[in-house]
């Protein structure tokens, strides 16, 4: 039997077969192989199992009392969940017409019993190149999603989150008669420093002049957006004119008295 | 002719875990009684669909355990559910019955 070793965060597999010794076998060449095993009389106890507890691998049996498999195949495809989910189906069930009639409800293989070991986890395997693909393009779009809002040299937001959320935050305050403070930061003289020590001490200015601007607000409420070249925008929720007085007083008193 | 058991293949399916033989055994013995009944019942209801169903459960896990006459006596009780023809089947539950029975001596149940 291939043993192919699976990677770390092991893969959960949900078993449905409802033969109990048939079911135990599958369950122990599974757990050999490294898979955490769920496992499930019927269609519908495999549902229930999907709902509590996300399994991304599924390997049925067709016929099954109470729900069978083809039905449990549709079911699936037809909800949304959180990742994708690799169905198998693992049945005596081997016409033609029956492997098309498992692939076309949404099966992603399709194997007749009496199966051979190796080839199962072989084809599991196959699932599971799929499914971290899933992960990785997830993983991908997430860090684009990330740097489509954020200033790179800063790690503060962009303009264009400031376009998105601002006017959100305007209505939110407006609606609830919460008082919304806005402080727009510009370094004087920035040009001068890039003139003369060039660009990459400028970057460096920068960045120092973001951390302070960071440290200064409060963390997960006011936020922070470089609007500019060297302009900031501090975005400060429920506080009134003098409050952004204060914090903007007590940052101009920081930067004009640093010595950088 | 169809072998009643052969325990040497179920050892190897098993990769020589005689604990797991041991198990796979008592569940499918502890099983069966319950499914035969079950389709004796679904044969006096006339309920060819449950005949079917259960005797291709049957035969599944006979095969697994390599239980081959078994899982052969099965497979014509499954036909007879599958084509509706039901009034034939007796004979063959009977049959199944027997099976079942030898199964059981050799296996040491």
């Amino acid at each position: 039997m291939n043993k192919k070793a699976l990677s770390e965060d092991h893969w959960s597999i949900l078993v449905v077969e409802d033969h109990p010794a048939t079911r135990r076998l599958l369950e122990m060449r599974l757990r050999k192989a490294g898979y955490r095993v769920i496992s499930a009389g019927d269609g519908r106890e495999a549902l229930e199992h999907l709902e509590h507890g996300f399994c991304p691998l599924v390997l049925t049996d067709w016929m099954m009392p109470e729900m069978d498999g083809l039905t449990l195949c549709r079911a699936i495809r037809e909800r949304t969940w959180e990742n994708y989910i690799y169905v198998i189906f693992l049945t005596a069930r081997d016409s033609l017409d029956d492997v098309v009639q498992g692939l076309e409800a949404g099966a992603d293989d399709y194997l007749t019993k009496p199966v051979h070991p190796t080839e199962l986890m072989a084809r599991l395997q196959t699932g599971r190149r799929l499914l971290e693909l899933e992960r990785t393009l997830k993983e991908r779009n997430r860090e684009i999603a990330r740097l489509a809002i954020t200033d790179p040299l800063t790690g503060s937001y962009n303009r264009r989150y400031l376009s998105d959320h601002l006017p959100g935050e305007i209505r939110r305050a407006l609606r609830y008669g919460r008082p919304l403070g806005l402080i727009m930061c510009d370094l004087d003289h920035f040009k001068c420093v890039n003139d003369v020590h060039g660009h990459g001490v400028g970057d460096l200015v920068l960045q120092q002049f973001a951390a302070w601007l960071q440290s200064y607000i409060r963390a997960g409420v006011d936020w922070r957006a470089r609007y500019g070249g060297e302009e900031f925008v501090l975005v400060l929720p429920e506080t009134d004119l003098s409050g952004c007085h204060m914090v903007a007083e007590r940052l101009r008193r920081l930067v004009s008295t640093k010595q950088w | 002719m169809a072998e009643i058991f052969n325990r040497q293949a179920l050892l190897q399916r098993v990769d020589g875990d005689e604990e797991l033989l041991e198990n796979l055994l008592d569940i499918f013995l502890d099983h069966t009684p319950k499914q035969l009944l079950d389709i004796r019942w679904a044969l006096e209801t006339g309920d060819a669909v449950q005949v079917e169903g259960q005797a291709h459960s049957l035969k599944g896990a006979a095969a697994s355990i390599n239980a081959e006459s078994l899982m052969a006596a099965a497979r014509q009780v499954e036909l007879a559910g599958k084509n509706c023809a039901l009034e034939g089947a007796w004979a063959l539950v009977e049959n199944l019955d027997q099976e079942f029975k030898r199964l059981k001596e050799v296996v040491g149940g």
